[in-house]
């Protein structure tokens, strides 16, 4: 996202922030629309299940909802929403424990037009004769393997493609705590996926 | 610490951006959450409402020292309940009996608030015998004559005699009929 572009989102995020203060709950509507795609892929690559993501995400703006008046703008909204979708997250994956039952999107086709897909899967790659389903029960399985905090910095950062600063700012933790946990996160990854990756 | 860029772990991770919900789920994610929302909006309202009716029945009624008070009385009946039970117990109907005076002492220590009648001062303690009906037509006949000059001066003793209340001379009230018929005409013997 170029820099015009995400003030652009800062400013009309700022005007609907300020509608649902004031009781407006169409603002409310156009936010979540706008960010329930994003909080999806966060929470659902954080709980590998569908389900459990579908009731975590009414719950997180359920949450935002109420306290949507005390939303000072100190922060962004896209910061502080994805603070408490975080925060909440990883409070269900603590009571949920090791117990993980994956429930698996769909992959979208747009996939065998992505570059990194295509260099993956050409030439003398492992991934040459994998099909697509498996390569999602792996990867997916290799996330679950991950601690929670590794998994959540590997979200943002690889998956959402959030910068350093950013998750720094929704986690509550210095840049070099990001990125250590992302350092470890990634040599843990390459040790569960081996056999695709040389 | 230096994280490489771009290493196949990464770009095999990033492919995970391909995972989306079904089409639609937006649409029906946001209906369902309308639906919470506004559930949440009734519920809230209703305790809302419920609080300003309070407020308003209030306002204008409890002034802040009026609040000190009740706060203050509150305070105080907590604190009794809070001390009379761990030694008394519990309130119990026996104990609120005992506490009552008995219905039959309280009518036997009950006093008229006015007293009697200055014509007629009756020994309760013992019981005036039956007065005769003559006796008793004489003294109304009497008393609708224009009553005994000195009536206020006597009174009934036990045996239906009436006193002289400041000398003690005892006059007999029968035969009280002042008639020329009747011989023993003198209405009052004196003994």
């Amino acid at each position: 996202m170029n820099d015009i572009a995400q003030s652009s989102s800062a400013d009309e995020d700022r005007d609907l922030v300020e509608r649902s203060q004031n009781g407006d709950t169409r603002a409310f509507d156009a936010l979540v629309r706008k960010y329930t795609p994003k909080l999806y892929g966060l929470v659902y690559n954080m709980t590998g299940n569908r389900d459990d993501t579908a009731d975590l995400l009414q719950d997180v703006f359920a949450k935002a909802y109420r306290s949507i008046k005390r939303f000072m703008g100190k922060s962004s909204f896209y910061t502080w929403i994805y603070s408490i979708s975080v925060n909440m997250t990883l409070n269900f994956l603590k009571k949920r424990g090791r117990h993980v039952k994956l429930s698996m999107d769909d992959v979208d086709n747009g996939i065998q037009n992505d570059p990194d897909f295509i260099k993956l899967t050409t030439g003398p790659s492992p991934l040459r004769d994998v099909n697509l389903h498996e390569l999602q029960k792996r990867l997916n399985e290799a996330m679950m393997k991950l601690s929670e905090d590794h998994r959540t910095v590997v979200t943002l950062y690889d998956i959402q493609g959030l910068q350093h600063s950013e998750i720094s700012k929704i986690l509550g933790v210095s840049e070099g705590t990001v990125r250590s946990r992302l350092f470890y996160a990634h040599r843990q990854l390459q040790n569960f996926l081996d056999d695709f990756v040389k | 610490m230096i994280e490489p860029e771009d290493t196949d772990v990464q770009r095999l991770i990033r492919l995970k951006r391909y995972e989306q919900p079904p089409e639609g789920f937006v649409d029906d994610f946001l209906v369902q959450f309308q639906h919470r929302q506004r559930a949440e909006i009734l519920r809230g309202s209703s305790i809302g409402l419920f609080w300003e009716r309070v407020t308003a029945f209030m306002f204008g009624r409890v002034t802040p020292s009026m609040a000190v008070a009740g706060a203050a009385a509150a305070i105080v009946l907590v604190g009794g309940v809070a001390t009379y039970l761990p030694h008394g117990g519990t309130v119990t109907s026996t104990a609120v009996a005992q506490a009552a005076p008995a219905p039959r002492e309280q009518a036997s220590n009950y006093r008229e608030p006015f007293s009697a009648s200055p014509l007629l001062v009756l020994d309760t303690d013992q019981v005036l015998p039956p007065m005769t009906t003559p006796q008793f037509a004489e003294l109304l006949s009497q008393h609708f004559r224009g009553g005994f000059a000195d009536e206020h001066a006597y009174k009934f003793n036990v045996n239906g005699w009436l006193d002289e209340a400041d000398t003690g001379n005892r006059v007999q009230a029968a035969p009280l009929l002042d008639t020329p018929q009747n011989g023993s005409a003198a209405n009052i013997q004196r003994q």
